[in-house]
């Protein structure tokens, strides 16, 4: 059995991904990156470079998961995505909601 | 080997034509695609049928499957005819290593095209989940993590090799942190990159504490004497007991905020929120009783007040 030792990283952080880097770890062809780009559903630091945050990198992987086994087009990769981060925003706000309700509430789960 | 009904795993015939295989998979992967879907189970089921659509997608690699024979249960053990490996393998004849391997392993290699000519392929990104304490959290911490990677032998044949991974996990993870380990994926392919190993963070329940972001919720049980003289009185905090004072006039469900007492960001800290609740004695001895009786005789407090124009209207 080997047992290797590795440090975690922040994805949060960390150096800016080129359009190709992008690309590249995320599996999704760089037009379709564009496309998303066009409809503000990648939001890049710098759109004159354009280069982007790790976050953009979780994005792309979750839009390339979903353009290859659902076969979505960038049109519907960018509304899933929308979708998507309101249902995150909506459950961080019923996590947070949750977090102040006493133990033995009734409205916890 | 164990064998996988891939015909099943979709709910077609083992005679469906190719349309109606990719309807079959489309309706099962809306269903239960693990970035959009609720059901229990969706990692699994979505793995299953995407294993299971990849080969039969592909003439090659379903006649290849087809070729394995039709008598077997899933999950049965079996090998593949004696000529198959000849006949669909990678590299040609293999030495005995199929009972290691995973028949969705077999038909990855089989991609169409790729005899042809090899080019580089990006090693598959793995996502694992994972849950920590809140203190393991406070603290940083490491994580055991037991993979299932899949590695090609001299012959080209793929099998699954377990692999520990102790992962350190640095301090200032929230709920549903996502962090990545670079390179730790699953091999790449003819010069093509390793891939990214991504760890989902979630908290075990704790007894006391309700974690929200960096910030921290605990109750605070308060008799009813404390809340409207004030007091002081212990409160538990991830690093041990601090006293807290309680202003006189606390209500219940004021949130009283201890600074700096939750969970540690990359810089700082968190704070801890104690949330207030006003509690009575269940069973109240005769002289409590008595006082509590006294206090209702002379008390002209009324919390209701404002009900008063709703009652006169009605």
């Amino acid at each position: 059995m080997q047992i290797e030792i590795t440090e975690a990283l922040w994805l949060d952080t960390g150096h800016r991904f080129s359009l190709e880097e992008l690309a590249a770890q995320s599996g999704l062809p760089a037009d379709i990156l564009r496309q998303l780009m066009e409809l503000d559903a990648l939001s890049p630091l710098d759109a004159a470079v354009p280069d982007f945050d790790a976050d953009c990198l979780a994005l792309a992987c979750t839009a390339s998961r979903l353009h290859h086994d659902l076969d979505l087009d960038a049109g519907a990769l960018a509304l899933v995505l929308r979708l998507l981060e309101r249902v995150r925003s909506l459950e961080a706000e019923m996590q947070t909601l949750r977090a102040r309700l006493p133990h033995h509430s009734p409205y916890l789960p | 080997m164990k064998y996988k009904d891939y015909y099943k795993a979709l709910g077609v015939e083992r005679n469906a034509s190719a349309d109606d295989i990719k309807k079959a998979y489309r309706k099962l992967a809306h269903k239960f695609h693990p970035d959009v879907s609720k059901e229990k189970d969706a990692k699994e089921k979505f793995q299953e049928v995407g294993e299971a659509y990849e080969t039969l997608k592909n003439p090659e690699k379903r006649a290849a499957y087809d070729q394995l024979g039709s008598g077997f249960e899933a999950g049965q053990d079996f090998r593949p005819p004696p000529d198959w490996s000849e006949q669909f393998g990678r590299g040609g004849k293999t030495q005995g290593g199929f009972d290691e391997a995973d028949l969705a392993d077999l038909f990855a290699g089989l991609s169409g095209g790729r005899r042809g000519g090899r080019f580089p392929m990006p090693g598959q990104d793995f996502e694992v989940d994972t849950r920590i304490t809140l203190e393991q959290a406070a603290s940083g911490t490491e994580v055991e993590l037991n993979l299932n990677v899949v590695e090609h032998d001299e012959h080209g044949v793929p099998r699954r090799v377990p692999k520990t991974l102790r992962v350190r996990v640095p301090k200032g993870t929230v709920e549903g942190q996502r962090l990545r380990i670079p390179g730790k994926g699953g091999k790449g392919l003819d010069g093509g990159r390793d891939g990214v190993l991504f760890l989902n963070i979630s908290f075990a329940p704790h007894r006391l504490f309700r974690a929200s972001g960096h910030d921290l919720y605990v109750d605070l049980p308060l008799t009813p004497w404390e809340a409207v003289l004030g007091a002081s009185v212990e409160v538990p905090t991830l690093d041990g007991t601090v006293r807290l004072k309680i202003p006189a006039g606390t209500k219940a469900g004021q949130q009283l905020r201890l600074s700096k007492r939750g969970l540690a960001r990359r810089e700082g800290e968190g704070d801890l929120y104690a949330v207030v609740q006003i509690t009575v004695p269940a069973t109240p001895t005769a002289r409590e009783r008595e006082l509590f009786q006294q206090l209702a005789d002379e008390s002209k407090f009324d919390p209701r007040s404002h009900f008063a124009g709703v009652r006169e209207a009605a």
